[in-house]
């Protein structure tokens, strides 16, 4: 069984001390700072390091051995992080100062890391040699491009927001720094429970998991987050300290994306993550369209069984009034509308023929009580316009999902028909009814659409304007066919039985001034005149 | 003392031999005798809705008139072709079957009290109470005559027809010749009109009685080409109506 060489340990914290010094007196803070941090990792190896004979001893099975380990490997590689970070970023300003004496901090951390993986914890897999991760990781789609060098410009082009979950505050910072350098929005939690927090009032796109946390580890996290729909597509990626096939297998199966083996190799960690959003992005839209679809399909089911249906009863009715309170009361059902007013449009004018509110009660106009509001002038030249007059002469929809905000419209006759009644209008649409020929003949008018679930009022949304403008096609329609046969009965029942008086004495003079027709009148008269009452039988 | 009635209307296609047969229908299921003269044999009318094949119809009224053929042979009994059975007796006489004897008849010297005198003859020996006379489309001599000699003049119009003038003329002119009783019968009248509305306007236009308003239905007209209505159909509104304009042709 081979040991990690305490002395190597000493040289390398030696040699982070120097360079922290030098970066002192070259008042380099920043890069002071990381080396600072590097050193207090250093110092952990060395206490765990002293205590290691007895830990070992006291290593219970392969869980122990798994925990040592990563006791061991988590200052070392926190080593390894900072040190690849301060050679980026130095490197990114132009400040090769550090370089030489980084990397060979870098190779002694590596060759140290190497030397854990070499105690004699039997049940631990080897890490991969780095060979091997490159080719694993040339392998993986998509990140082939990322495999080379970092530069300014590839960063930030691959967005997301990124939660990293893990207990060991430097690996927390050390693993957010990397990302926000990268170009990503970064949250992190310490924990699982808390990163369930997080995820539930963030938009998060990928997960970095730590597997070994108190509280809630990484395993029972990722079973959390698997089980809640909402949540299974979202990518969780298993930061595995501990690089071994049966604890990768496990987080795989239980539906993690993908794992990432400290210490991070920046080019794998980058290509894991923008794999891990595309596949969310695609999965995403996949998810996007398919709800497109179902929406796509309920609308035209919606028009097949409802709104057609519909309008080829209201051509078939007969009784004009019923035709109206039927046209409205059937467009308030189609998106649960508390209220609505039908007009026609009559010359400028659009008049109020039916007003409905469920709420309060109220049917108004057809054959009942007839509508007390005056009609809409549609010459007015400038000012605002109510709602139902721009939808009358621009010919379009016009849709307020919140009445308050105004729409630069004029709501003066919601506001005086909300006072008087005690109501409360929030949505409100207004859709123009048009003929055949393009010709606004009316405008449906509804208010409050309420969702079927809850009753809340709600905004006339796509779905429902789409139905709406179907059926207000539909009535339009009907409604003109409905005028024009009635034009036409009108003009049939007004039918004028004209005769030209000239004309019709003049063919009856000729008839009757013939000697034939002389000839034939004297003889009829003789004819009454002898029988007076008939033929005799 | 028997009827002689003139059935006229200024245009074809206003259902003139419907109302005609309907007419003969009614009479005879009230007892009465009566006799059709048909004046357009050789076009499908009167013989088709009593189901008459002209092939079987051989001498005429002028046949009659002319002493050339008893009575038997110029008119055919139609009573067990009228769809069902009656107290009554219908029977159908071709006028002729030459188009415009009887006005040479007029023409030769003849006046006119010989076709009273020959009319009288057939209701004498047909027993007849009530002569009906399906006149030709338009005014000419023949239907003149006819007019001259009826104790009623039934004018059929349609009106959603423009033959208000010639009907307005057919009015008059049988004003001039001192018919008795003139009176219209509106018939084919569009279901969508307010009938009482029509009877009215049309009674002032031409200052003259309305008889019946009959509405048009494509389904029952379809029904009245295949047969004598009344007696097919004799549940459905327009066999009241029929039956009701029978009635003031009966009080005539």
């Amino acid at each position: 069984m081979s040991t990690v060489p305490v002395e190597s340990v000493w040289r390398l914290r030696q040699a982070i001390g120097d360079l922290r010094r030098a970066a002192e007196r070259a008042r380099a803070d920043e890069v002071a700072a990381d080396l600072r941090k590097m050193q207090a990792a250093a110092d952990d190896l060395l206490t765990l390091l002293e205590d290691l004979p007895l830990r070992l001893s006291e290593a219970k099975g392969v869980e122990g051995r798994r925990a040592l380990r990563h006791d061991l490997r988590t200052p070392i590689n926190q080593v390894v992080g900072y040190c690849e970070l301060i050679l980026e970023e130095t490197e990114d300003r132009g400040d090769g100062r550090w370089a030489p004496a980084l990397a060979g901090i870098l190779i002694d951390a590596r060759d140290l890391l190497s030397q854990v993986d070499r105690l004699g914890i039997r049940a631990l897999v080897v890490e991969p040699a780095d060979e091997e991760r490159e080719a694993q990781a040339a392998q993986s789609g998509g990140w082939v491009a990322l495999s080379r060098p970092i530069e300014a410009g590839d960063r930030g082009r691959i967005r997301g927001t990124i939660l990293v979950v893990d207990d060991n505050r430097s690996n927390r910072e050390l693993l957010e720094r990397r990302l926000r350098r990268d170009g990503f929005d970064v949250l992190t939690a310490e924990h699982g429970a808390r990163a369930l927090d997080v995820i539930a009032a963030h938009e998060i796109d990928v997960v970095l998991l730590d597997i070994m946390m108190p509280v809630m580890n990484g395993y029972q996290t990722l079973e959390k987050l698997k089980a809640d729909p909402d949540l299974r597509h979202l990518p969780v990626i298993m930061l595995t300290s501990l690089d071994e096939a049966e604890s990768i297998a496990r987080c795989i199966e239980r539906g993690a994306e993908d794992h990432l083996p400290r210490p991070f190799d920046p080019v794998l960690l980058r290509a894991r993550i923008g794999a891990s959003l595309e596949r969310k992005r695609v999965r995403d839209r996949e998810r996007e369209f398919l709800e497109r679809i179902v929406a796509e399909k309920r609308r035209a089911d919606d028009l097949l069984h409802g709104v057609i249906p519909i309008g080829v009863a209201l051509s078939a009715e007969r009784d004009f009034n019923r035709l109206l309170e039927r046209l409205l009361q059937e467009a308030r059902h189609f998106c649960g509308a508390d209220g609505g007013v039908l007009f026609l449009q009559q010359h400028d004018r659009l008049v109020h023929v039916q007003l409905q509110c469920a709420s309060l009660s109220i049917a108004a106009g057809g054959a009942g009580e007839p509508v007390d509001m005056p009609s809409l002038d549609l010459k007015v030249q400038g000012g605002i316009l109510r709602p139902a007059a721009k939808a009358a002469l621009y010919g379009a929809t016009v849709n307020l999902e919140d009445v308050h905000d105004g729409g630069g419209l004029d709501l003066s006759a919601v506001e005086s028909f909300d006072r008087r009644h005690d109501y409360v209008t929030r949505s409100l649409i207004a859709l123009p009814l048009r003929a055949v020929d393009g010709d606004v003949v009316g405008v449906l008018e509804l208010w409050n659409a309420t969702r079927a679930t809850d009753e809340v009022v709600v905004p006339f949304d796509g779905g429902m304007v789409d139905v709406l403008e179907s059926l207000s096609r539909l009535a339009g329609v009907a409604l003109h066919s409905y005028h024009r046969e009635n034009e036409l009965r009108q003009r049939i029942a007004h039918l004028e039985i004209r005769i030209d008086e000239v004309n019709r004495r003049r063919e009856v003079s000729q008839i009757t001034e013939t000697d034939y027709f002389r000839k034939l009148r004297d003889m009829a008269q003789k004819i009454r005149d002898s029988t007076e009452t008939g033929v005799d039988r | 003392m028997a009827k002689i009635i003139s059935i006229h209307s200024f245009r074809g296609g206003t259902g003139k031999s419907n109302t005609t047969a309907n007419l003969a229908a009614y009479l005879a299921s009230k007892g009465e005798r009566v006799g059709v003269i048909d004046t357009d044999i050789q076009s499908p009318g009167l013989h088709v809705l009593f189901a008459l094949d002209p092939s079987e119809v051989g001498k005429a009224l002028n046949d009659f008139l002319w002493g050339r053929c008893p009575i038997e042979e110029a008119a055919y009994d139609v009573t067990s072709r009228l769809g069902g059975a009656v107290d009554g007796k219908v029977f159908l006489i071709p006028s002729s079957i030459r188009a415009g004897e009887i006005t040479r008849v007029l023409r030769d010297g003849y006046d006119v009290s010989l076709l009273h005198d020959g009319l009288q003859a057939l209701v004498r020996e047909l027993q007849l109470d009530t002569l009906l006379v399906d006149t030709h489309p338009g005014l000419n001599e023949e239907t003149l005559l006819s007019i001259a000699v009826s104790n009623a003049l039934i004018v059929i119009m349609r009106p959603d027809q423009q033959d208000y003038q010639g009907t307005g003329v057919t009015i008059e002119v049988a004003r001039s010749l001192d018919v008795p009783k003139i009176m219209l019968v509106v018939n084919k009248t569009p279901s969508s009109f307010d009938q009482d509305d029509v009877r009215r306007r049309v009674a002032e236009t031409y200052d003259c009685d309305v008889a019946a308003v009959i509405p048009h239905s494509d389904e029952l007209m379809t029904l009245a080409s295949a047969g004598v209505f009344i007696m097919r159909h004799p549940k459905l509104p327009l066999s009241r109506i029929y039956r009701a304009l029978g009635e003031v042709v009966r009080q005539c």
